[in-house]
C-alpha cells in the first residue's frame, strides 16, 4: 500500500495544481469478461474548496461520479453533478458512498493492472484535471480494498 | 344471580381457562417461541408460488431445486460496483465460516441478476465464481424474475438511461433465506459481514428446525 501512495504522490508532484489536491489509494474493482461496468475508489484531499465534477478513463466509454444510497433497504445508485470538498477536507470514494462509475467497459480489467483515471475538479469557475494510476484489486475486494473475508490488504503494487 | 352463583361461575371459568392454557402448552410440547429474539426471522414462513429461472449450471432454479436445502438468495447485477460485490464477498465469507465449523449442511447461495439485458448467463457464471465456486447464478425475463422476487419481497427497478445512455438498477439489498420446505423464513439486511450473515442464518435455521 505504501508503495502505491508513494507512486501516487510522485505522480502528483508532477501534476500538482493550484488547489493542492492529493489522492490516496486509488483502486478499481476487477471485472470478469463480459461484465460491462465497475467502480473506482480513492481518498481525495484538497487544501482549498473545490468540487469533483467529472472523471474519465480509457477503458470505459462513460465514466461518471455516482452516489450509492440505501433507501428503505433498496440500493440506489445515481449520477451526481459533483461532490464538494472543503478546504483541508477529505472526500472518500469508497463502497457504501460515492464512487467513480465506469460504464460501457471496452474490456475486462484484471487484478494487478494499473488504470489511469482522470479526475476533473472545478473551483471558482476554473477547472483542473488530475490523472492517477489506480491499481486493479480483486472483484471481491472489501470496502477498503482488502479481500472480502480474509483481508489480504496489499495487491498489485 | 346470587353472589354465591356468580362466584361459582367465575371459578368455573377460571379453572377452564387455566386448563386450556395448560393443555395448549402440553400439545405444542414447547414454550411459546420468542420470535423477536431471532434477527431477521419471518415466522410463520411465506410459501413460494411457482417460478423458474435459468441458471449458470443449466439446472433451473425452481421450487423443486430449493426443496430439501437451505437457500440464501441475493438479487443484484454485475455492473454494481459497491453493494453487490460487498454482499457476495460477505456471503462467501459466511459460507467459509460455516464450512470451517462443520456447520454448512446443505446450504446454497443463489445470485439472481435483475439486469438480464446486460448480464448473459456466461457473464453471471464467471462473476459468481469470482466470489465462491459453489455459488449459482440465475436470471430470466423480467416477468420470470418477478415471479420469484415479488413473493420474496425483493424490489428491482431498471432506471431510465442518463444523458450518456447508461442506466443503473435499484434493488433490495437484503439476503433472503428460504428453508428446505420452500418457505421464505428470513430476511438478512445489511451489514453483510461474514460473521453477521453466518450468525443470523444459523439462528434462523436453528429456530425453524426446532419447530419440527
Amino acid at each position: 500500500m505504501k508503495r502505491i501512495l508513494f507512486a501516487a504522490s510522485l505522480l502528483l508532484a508532477c501534476t500538482t495544481v493550484a488547489a493542492e489536491i492529493t489522492i490516496e489509494e486509488p483502486w478499481v474493482r476487477a471485472t470478469v469478461p463480459g461484465q460491462q461496468g465497475t467502480g473506482a475508489f480513492m481518498i481525495v484531499h484538497s487544501t482549498t474548496d473545490t468540487r469533483l465534477v467529472a472523471a474519465q478513463t480509457d477503458v470505459a466509454r462513460v465514466t461518471e461520479v455516482h452516489e450509492m444510497r440505501m433507501v428503505d433497504g433498496v440500493m440506489k445508485m445515481r449520477q451526481v453533478p459533483g461532490v464538494a470538498i472543503e478546504a483541508g477536507g477529505t472526500l472518500e470514494l469508497a463502497p457504501g458512498g460515492y464512487h467513480i462509475m465506469m460504464m460501457g467497459l471496452e474490456r475486462a480489467v484484471t487484478e494487478g493492472e494499473m488504470i489511469p483515471v482522470t479526475l476533473e475538479f472545478s473551483a471558482d469557475g476554473q477547472s483542473e484535471t488530475l490523472t492517477v494510476d489506480a491499481v486493479v484489486r480483486p472483484l471481491d475486494a472489501g470496502a477498503h480494498g482488502g479481500k472480502g473475508h480474509d483481508d489480504h490488504g496489499q495487491h498489485g503494487d | 344471580m346470587s353472589r354465591g352463583r356468580r362466584w361459582t361461575l367465575f371459578l368455573l371459568l377460571a379453572v377452564a381457562g387455566v386448563s386450556a392454557g395448560y393443555l395448549a402448552s402440553e400439545w405444542t410440547g414447547k414454550p411459546s417461541p420468542d420470535i423477536g429474539a431471532v434477527d431477521g426471522l419471518i415466522w410463520p414462513g411465506t410459501p413460494l408460488p411457482a417460478f423458474a429461472l435459468e441458471t449458470t449450471d443449466e439446472r433451473p432454479l425452481d421450487p423443486d431445486r430449493l426443496a430439501g436445502q437451505w437457500s440464501l438468495l441475493f438479487f443484484g447485477f454485475t455492473n454494481c460496483p459497491d453493494v453487490c460485490p460487498t454482499t457476495l464477498s460477505g456471503l462467501a465469507g459466511a459460507m467459509d465460516v460455516l464450512r470451517d465449523d462443520g456447520d454448512l449442511g446443505d446450504s446454497q447461495v443463489y445470485f439472481v441478476s435483475v439486469d438480464p439485458a446486460r448480464d448473459p448467463l456466461a457473464t453471471i457464471g464467471k462473476y459468481v465464481a469470482a466470489f465462491d465456486d459453489a455459488f449459482v447464478g440465475a436470471t430470466g425475463s423480467i416477468e420470470a424474475i418477478d415471479q420469484l422476487a415479488r413473493p420474496l419481497g425483493v424490489l428491482h427497478v431498471r432506471n431510465e438511461p442518463d444523458e450518456n445512455g447508461m442506466y443503473t438498477v435499484d434493488h433490495s439489498a437484503a439476503i433472503i433465506v428460504v428453508d428446505p420446505d420452500g418457505r421464505r423464513v428470513g430476511i438478512l439486511s445489511t451489514p453483510h459481514t461474514p460473521q453477521e450473515i453466518a450468525r443470523r442464518f444459523r439462528e434462523i435455521r436453528g429456530f425453524v428446525e426446532a419447530q419440527g
